[in-house]
């Protein structure tokens, strides 16, 4: 098995944290960690590949190469919303660079 | 499903209706190389290391759990020659596209599941590894747009 996925990173504040799931995915909230997930799952031989800086590059090109075509955007997704989900990466790159939210590939093997 | 998860998951069939408008596409040509209507972080260097990892080539059947638009699992069927079965929730489109269909042919199986109500195997109860697991959790918030 192998996935990447966006995490908070371990041992933050109550208030970091809450930014960190105020700012990442859907799933970003679960508490054990995922070698702990997989090892339940009955994985072994767990791999992780921390890929954080590459998130970061990709999460600020979605954000300027959006504002690049803002204007066509805004037709397809309304002017609201494609604002909003600009503000969203914002705050997506603000809580990477201030070691909120983490990105890894994890790769495991059924045991 | 709840009334959140209804709501849920028709925002992300929004999104990937929306993803696939050419402006959209061409963002996401510039920020991942790939053209699916992708809503995640995984890049085209990105992609190419889970087939790496997961030995993908001809002969071999991957299962991308939470597929969405099929970016990686269909881009990686492309080029390995895999066979790729795509697995989520009931509602969710997947970008087939037709020039993929025709290429593809057979090798492309899309399934919808309901995680809530489908139980999975753990890697405990599963004795053969096969189709290698690939799980597409990294959507983003809502849609890159």
């Amino acid at each position: 098995m192998a996935f990447h996925v966006i995490f908070v990173s371990p041992g933050p504040s109550e208030r970091d944290r809450a930014r960190a799931i105020a700012a990442g995915p859907l799933h970003v909230s679960a508490e054990a960690s995922y070698p702990e997930l997989l090892t339940l799952a009955g994985f072994r031989r767990i791999d992780e590949v921390d890929l954080t800086h590459e998130y970061r590059v990709t999460a600020a090109a979605w954000l300027h190469e959006s504002a690049r075509v803002a204007e066509q955007l805004e037709e397809v997704f309304g002017i609201e919303e494609f604002r909003r989900r600009q503000a969203e990466r914002k705050d997506t790159l603000a809580a990477i660079d201030g070691g909120l939210l983490r990105r890894s590939l994890f790769a495991a093997r059924a045991s | 499903m709840d009334d959140v998860e209804r709501a849920m998951v028709e925002e992300f069939d929004r999104q990937y209706r929306l993803g696939v408008a050419p402006a959209r596409r061409r963002v996401e040509e510039a920020v991942l190389g790939s053209g699916y209507g992708a809503t995640s972080y995984t890049t085209l260097r990105q992609a190419a290391e889970l087939a790496e990892r997961l030995e993908l080539g001809p002969g071999v059947s991957l299962l991308d759990l939470g597929a969405g638009s099929g970016w990686p699992g269909l881009h990686l069927a492309a080029v390995t020659g895999c066979r790729v079965v795509l697995a989520d929730r009931p509602g969710r489109a997947f970008a087939l596209r037709s020039s993929e269909r025709s290429r593809m042919g057979r090798r492309i199986s899309a399934n919808s599941c309901d995680p809530l109500v489908t139980r999975c195997p753990s890697a405990a109860e599963s004795s053969t590894p096969s189709p290698t697991p690939m799980s597409s959790v990294d959507w983003s918030r809502s849609s890159p747009c």
